[in-house]
């Protein structure tokens, strides 16, 4: 790989050879508006909502996390929801969001109209999706480049009738400290957890993973936002398809005292409104285009269904795993649909 | 554009004094009352022309008669006191125009100065002129050519061959009877290229380049600076149908789009459209480039050696059989790897541990052979490839210790270009009917490899105790199989008729995928392969016909139309395309034109980025993507002031439909698998006014032109709503001049500006949302507090302005055995403007933003050494 480095090191060179400029942004065409961010679950009982307004960049100041005293309707197949506000956060609901108590079910429509600190009323909606067709999850062990590695064979069934759209997290509980970086501010900072969103190998998932070319000789990266793995139906229209997922493999292993540990892995899967999977998929695309940061490739825009301001209500049906153990070395673990919630 | 109309009324009034000569009609009258004789003839007999001759008065009843039917397409026959007049026979001159080498001369024009008739020889060097039986005095010329004129007494069907000689001295008479100007072609939009023009233009790197060339015309623009874009009236840099000797290349690019693809030393004309589009061509929505390559000297041998900053020339002509068979071979080639060879060669002998290999290098070889078997009959067979490769070895074997000693190996291979071949027999069938059969082979291929070996031994017996190994093999050809009919057919003074076919049998590869990782420890391996092949077949059938209808002296159409049926597994598309354009030429000074073209495109290059990568590869239309359609309208004035001074307006209106783009994230190889799910569809709108002003004479060139135009996308899968394009420059000013000093130097400059280049930065900060998850997980992950950009626009920042001087300055010499030595210097960006490049907006520690953009070229200096023998 050193020459690679050394193709690296020119580019680099011209790189630093060239010279910046500042420009004004001062008659950049870009107004206030109000943000919103609403994914509703069927499959869980409570939704936030994020409200806030964005921040143009001809001023100086960043975005509020939330707006708390906005007047908020949300309504499921036209039924008003009572909407709270927490500041600090409860449960999973995220500090300085709004929240609704209510469980959803397929076909659900949803509609929201929110208000706040004089600006543009917005709006939109969005139906929840069928159930994740899921027929079984085994895990077991795969062979990777560098060695040997825990692998997640989800099979489901896709509708032939309908243009689907899938997600997928596997949560792992462990103790982990990583760094976020924020890619405005620039700002790093660390965060603490017990459980965080696995980052997947997708090597053997022809699916997630069509890499050829330059792509599968310098193997760029491709990052899923907040690891929620996503895709739709183009390839597999009616079929059933197992994915292939990898995740490095974390062996069970036993304290002298006979203490054993092991690892729990907890598989989230997602059927997506059309307007969640643009959204999201929006945000992957931008985050992941570095060529484009440079100016030699395209920047597609963020997709948004908030009419007057931008986000998404974008519902979603979820179900998910419960803990499970990760096997031993050459064990496999299979779970059937009956084992899900 | 008042200066402009200003212009025209001036022009007019200089060009049309008044028109008080009598008719045929009125000197009949004359005769008759004069010698008492009585004229029979046909009610349809045209006799409103006007009379252009002598003075009849004081000529005899016969030299009056011969007089005054001599070149009107009539004659008379006296029967006692009546006189009876019926229409001349009219008989045919055809041949070619040649230069003094027997190379035959492209768009030469060929006039009857008294019958007021003219044509120009085609693509092949062939003219037909059918004129009335009798004498007549004919004008042969073309730019950089002196003017020839022959006497022809034409009794009867005849073959005619003309030699021009060069001439240095730009004419007035030439220019202004040039019938390729655009004062005189029917097409809008068309732009006529030599060998000459090609030199005389600034050359990047001082090797002048065709694309370089083209990109700086109005209405074109050029895409990312250095590279070989061509964005011809908003359209996308794969919409170009470029075609050597009629064959269509697939990849015009070397060096990321540094260089193009065309050797200017075999280069002879380069016919260049960007509206009113000839029925004869299709294929691509936004322009023709139709390049002709020399046949070669068919009396003497000649050729030229150059040698450039990074590039290489040489190129020979010369008989084979003298006046018969002739060649023409030329090549063109990087010397960048004879540098790197011993640079690396010198630091892995410095290195204990490592050794590089690393070249790049890029070829074009041109060949063709032209055979001439009688005046009627000839053939050539050309070869072209075009060819860049990439190749790089590491070897690193660092000291290990007696436990762990690493080894690893790794190589990577990447080859791009083209390979054509055709055969060309034209023949004349009579006269008026010229034909050419072709045969045609082209090859297009893009290939990457690479191979990554990481294997540890044992620091003591040298056993292998673990291998990783990574390999993959990338492969994307075209091949096309295919011939073509083209039939030239010049039915009478009015109908210049150009009817043909062609077939193209396309076998795609576009992606060929081989990948073989393994890993172990030496005895017990894991391996994980992979393997994507794809292949298909098309078939392209089209037929054109097209009509130049001269309808009166003022006016002038053509129309035709273009006829495609495309195939491939489970779907035939079938297009129509009309052509029309229309000439109203005011007086010999002024000219007023409008063309509409509707064209289509059943090939798309999958790019993912403005770069022109060799891994940038070509699918056809499938049943799920329908191919790309365009409407152009455009119309334009066009004026010869005295002293050689050229203006012209043109405007245009273009819709594009099923546009096309890759959006399959940040991929630099798009994957075939499922390509057509990875595409976003969408259309384009173009408009804009160009404006053109040239003046030459032998010493002095000025040239000047102005583009104001828009150029926007809607793809409602990328952006909702219309947005800019990436290339959307408001305005394009180009401004050129070139100098003779002396015999031996000549100097030029040309000073380019645009607006700037669109990018896309984000124009709002917003909260990063968060992604809902199962009330069990008890996490404290939230996103609260962090931002993200918000794109809310695609390209909704025009860069700063563009503009770079560039300047060069020719030595020549002719030494004693009349060969000649040419010492060039040049100098691109000569006052080091860092035109912005990139741009991003970036947070500043108070909080407020600012933009920032990056800029990568400077002043670049270059030299070449040619000699010309």
């Amino acid at each position: 790989m050193k020459f690679l480095n050394f193709t690296l090191y020119i580019i680099t060179g011209i790189i630093l050879a060239s010279c910046t400029s500042y420009f004004d942004i001062d008659d950049f065409d870009a107004e206030e508006k109000l943000v919103v961010y609403a994914m509703p679950m069927a499959g869980s009982d409570t939704t936030f909502i994020q409200l806030s307004k964005s921040a143009p960049v001809t001023g100086s100041k960043l975005p509020p996390d939330g707006i708390p005293g906005a007047d908020i309707s949300f309504a499921v197949n036209g039924r008003q929801q009572s909407v709270y506000w927490t500041k600090e956060g409860i449960g999973n609901v995220p500090p300085q969001c709004y929240y609704i108590v209510s469980r959803l079910n397929a076909g659900d429509n949803i509609d929201i109209v929110a208000s706040a600190d004089g600006l543009t009323p917005v709006r939109s909606s969005s139906i929840v999706p069928a159930r994740f067709q899921l027929s079984r999850i085994v895990l077991d062990e795969s062979e990777g480049e560098y060695g040997k590695m825990r692998r997640f064979r989800v099979t489901f069934n896709d509708d032939p009738s309908t243009d689907d759209y899938y997600g997928i997290r596997i949560f792992k509980e462990r103790a982990v400290d990583y760094y976020h970086v924020d890619v405005v501010t620039g700002d790093t900072i660390r965060v603490k957890s017990e459980i965080y969103a696995e980052s997947l190998d997708l090597s053997q998932e022809p699916l997630l993973n069509n890499k050829v070319g330059l792509d599968a000789t310098f193997d760029f990266d491709y990052f899923y936002y907040e690891n929620l793995y996503i895709w739709n139906d183009d390839q597999i229209k009616g079929k059933e398809y197992t994915l292939k997922l990898n995740v490095a493999l974390d062996d069970n292993y036993q304290y002298d005292n006979g203490k054993k540990v092991v690892s729990k892995y907890k598989i989230c899967l997602y059927r997506l409104s059309p307007e969640l999977y643009h959204f999201l998929k929006s945000i992957n695309d931008i985050s992941n285009n570095d060529l484009g940061q440079n100016g030699l490739a395209p920047i597609r825009s963020h997709y948004t269904n908030i009419a007057n301001g931008f986000g998404v209500l974008g519902a979603g049906n979820l179900i998910e795993t419960d803990w499970l153990e990760n096997p031993d070395e050459g064990e496999t673990l299979t779970w059937q649909p009956a084992a899900l919630h | 554009m008042l200066t402009l109309l200003g212009c025209i009324f001036a022009v007019n009034a200089h060009g049309e004094p008044g028109n008080t000569k009598p008719t045929l009609r009125q000197q009949i009258e004359d005769i008759r009352q004069r010698h008492g004789v009585k004229f029979i003839y046909d009610s349809s007999t045209r006799l409103d022309a006007a009379y252009n001759g002598r003075p009849l008065d004081r000529l005899s009843l016969k030299e009056s008669l011969a007089e005054l039917f001599n070149n009107t397409g009539l004659r008379w026959e006296q029967n006692g006191e009546y006189v009876v007049i019926i229409p001349a026979k009219k008989y045919t001159l055809s041949g070619y125009v040649t230069e003094a080498d027997g190379e035959t001369i492209i768009n030469a024009t060929v006039q009857d100065l008294t019958g007021k008739s003219g044509t120009l020889t085609n693509e092949h060097g062939f003219f037909s002129l059918t004129m009335p039986e009798g004498r007549h005095t004919l004008s042969f010329s073309s730019i950089g050519n002196s003017e020839h004129i022959e006497e022809v007494n034409l009794t009867g069907n005849r073959t005619l061959n003309i030699v021009l000689t060069p001439s240095n001295k730009l004419d007035e008479v030439i220019v202004t009877a040039d019938l390729n100007s655009p004062l005189h072609t029917t097409q809008t939009g068309k732009i006529s290229l030599t060998a000459k023009d090609l030199n005389r233009e600034y050359a990047l790197l001082s090797s002048p380049d065709v694309v370089k060339t083209l990109q700086t015309l109005s209405g074109v623009a050029a895409g990312t600076e250095v590279t070989s874009g061509l964005y011809v009236h908003g359209g996308g840099n794969d919409e170009n149908l470029f075609m050597l000797d009629g064959t269509p290349l697939y990849q015009v690019n070397h060096l990321g789009g540094l260089f193009s693809s065309f050797n200017t030393d075999v280069i002879k004309n380069i016919d260049f459209y960007k509206s009113g589009f000839p029925a004869r061509y299709g294929g691509r929505l936004s322009s023709v480039v139709d390049v002709r390559t020399k046949d070669g000297n068919m009396k003497e041998y000649h050729g030229t050696f150059s040698i450039g900053l990074i590039d290489g020339r040489f190129q020979i002509e010369g008989p084979i059989v003298k006046d018969r068979t002739s060649f023409n071979f030329g090549i063109r080639r990087t010397w960048l790897d004879i540098i790197t060879i011993p640079a690396f060669a010198i630091h892995n002998k410095n290195s204990d541990d490592e050794n590089i290999d690393m070249r790049y290098a890029f070829h074009d070889i041109n060949a063709k052979i032209t055979h001439v078997f009688s005046d009627r009959s000839r053939a050539d067979i050309s070869f072209f490839s075009g060819d860049d490769t990439f190749k790089a070895k590491d070897t690193y074997r660092p000291i290990g210790d007696e436990t762990y000693d690493p080894d690893e190996y790794t190589k990577i291979d990447l080859r791009w270009g083209n390979m054509t071949a055709a055969l060309n027999w034209k023949y004349q069938f009579s006269p008026k009917l010229y034909s050419v059969f072709t045969a045609i082979y082209t090859y297009n291929r893009s290939r990457q490899g690479y191979i990554d070996t990481y294997k540890t031994y044992d620091g003591k017996d040298n056993s292998v105790i673990g291998i990783t190994h990574t390999e993959n093999h990338s492969r994307s050809t075209i091949n096309d199989f295919g011939a073509r009919l083209e039939i030239d057919y010049r039915l009478n003074r009015t109908h210049h008729i150009r009817t043909g076919a062609n077939y193209l049998m396309h076998f795609f590869k576009p992606q060929s995928f081989i990948q073989n990782n393994f890993a172990g420890d030496g005895m017990d391996m894991d391996t994980t392969a992979r393997s994507i092949y794809h292949t298909m077949r098309g078939h392209e059938l089209s037929v054109y016909a097209e009509d130049n209808i001269a309808l009166g002296e003022k006016w002038r159409v053509n129309v035709g139309a273009h006829c495609t049926l495309f195939n491939i597994p489970n779907k035939t598309y079938a297009t129509l395309e009309p052509r029309l354009a229309v000439r109203y030429q005011a007086s010999d000074r002024v000219t007023l034109k409008a063309s509409y073209t509707k064209m289509s495109q059943y090939m798309h290059q999958l790019s993912n980025s403005y770069l022109n990568l060799p891994t940038d590869y070509w699918v056809p239309s499938t049943a799920k993507i329908a191919p790309s359609r365009s409407n152009q309208y455009a119309a334009g004035v066009y004026l010869m002031l005295p002293r050689n001074i050229r203006l012209s307006a043109e405007g245009f209106y273009k819709t594009m439909h099923n546009l096309i783009e890759y959006d399959g994230g940040n991929s630099l190889t798009p994957p075939f698998e499922n390509w057509d799910s990875h595409i976003r569809r969408g259309r384009g709108r173009a408009y804009g006014l160009e404006l053109e002003a040239a003046y030459g004479n032998e010493r002095l060139s000025l040239s000047g032109s102005y583009t104001l135009s828009w150029n926007r996308r809607n793809f409602p899968g990328f952006h909702s709503g219309w947005y800019p394009d990436k290339f959307d420059n408001r305005h394009k000013l180009n401004l050129n001049i070139s100098y003779k000093i002396s015999g031996g130097i000549d100097a030029y400059a040309a000073w380019t500006f645009h607006s700037g280049n669109r990018m896309t930065v984000p124009q709002q900060v917003v909260t990063a949302p968060e992604i809902p998850i199962p009330g069990d997980i008890k996490t404290s992950i939230h996103n609260s507090g962090f931002t993200t950009w918000l794109y809310e626009k695609p390209n909704n920042l025009s860069l700063a302005p563009y503009h770079r001087l560039d300047l060069g300055i020719n030595f020549r010499k002719t030494t004693r055995k009349g060969n000649e030595r040419i010492w060039n210097i040049s100098v691109y960006n000569a006052y080091c403007r860092m035109n912005p490049f990139s741009a991003k907006i970036e947070m500043l520690p108070d909080g407020s933003f600012r933009g920032k953009s990056t800029a990568v070229f400077p002043i670049i200096p270059s030299f070449s050494y040619t000699y010309k023998f």
